[in-house]
């Protein structure tokens, strides 16, 4: 794991902004929403806070974290996972678009068709800079 | 960066040619009493991405073949068989 101390920096920052987003909501300065994302924001600060103290105690469990890092097929997983999700999100939005504008729901229909087109171009932009890199 | 390109450069032919890879990596590792666990630690890697390279289900990087043919004392072309 390269950065420890900046990881645990940044989960300290989310539990601070937990805590300020919660404590903002009960004095009744912002609504429920923005507490509730603080709620969220501690629980995201906690729970990587415990996995870095594991990770700095538990030689075993640094060296399993370690090695699933930098395994190549888990890596090689880990990209063909997002290539398949933007390629099923993208259908998913095809179909959404078509679907919705059948059923009427024109708003989540455009919606539908922004978000698919909006990922298109993501996708066309990453391809040009990495085509660049490699 | 040569490495990288040079890499990509050999998948891509690979991928070009139809080409298969099939590999003695559980041949010679049974043969020798090497754990896939050992080998695993011994490469950096997982001890699933072993099995999976064993049972074919996964190329190795040129690096990745190249550290197991060093590891058991070999070319690269006697681990790993290029087939049309």
């Amino acid at each position: 794991m390269r950065d420890y101390n900046k990881r645990i920096f940044v989960s300290l920052l989310w539990l601070v902004l937990g805590v300020v987003l919660i404590a903002l909501g009960t004095m009744g300065k912002i609504d429920d929403f923005w507490s509730g994302m603080g709620a969220g924001f501690i629980g995201v600060g906690v729970v990587q806070i415990i996995r870095y103290a594991r990770y700095k105690k538990d030689d075993e469990y640094k060296e399993k974290v370690d090695t699933a890092s930098k395994d190549e097929r888990n890596r090689f997983i880990a990209n063909k996972a997002w290539a398949w999700a933007g390629y099923c999100f993208v259908m998913i939005c095809g179909v959404g678009t078509i679907a919705l504008r059948i059923a009427g729901k024109e708003m989540l229909s455009v919606a539908c068709a922004w978000a698919g087109c909006f990922m298109l171009v993501l996708y066309w932009v990453c391809y040009l800079i990495i085509s660049k890199k490699y | 960066m040569v490495k990288k390109r040079a890499i990509i450069d050999v998948k891509l032919t690979l991928r070009l040619r139809g080409m298969n890879v099939k590999n003695r990596i559980e041949e010679i590792r049974t043969e020798r009493g090497i754990r896939q666990e050992e080998l695993a630690k011994a490469m950096g890697v997982s001890r699933q991405t072993i099995s999976s390279l064993e049972n074919g289900r996964y190329n190795p990087s040129i690096m990745l073949a190249h550290n197991i043919a060093v590891y058991f004392g070999m070319t690269i072309e006697e681990v790993f068989i290029f087939e049309e």
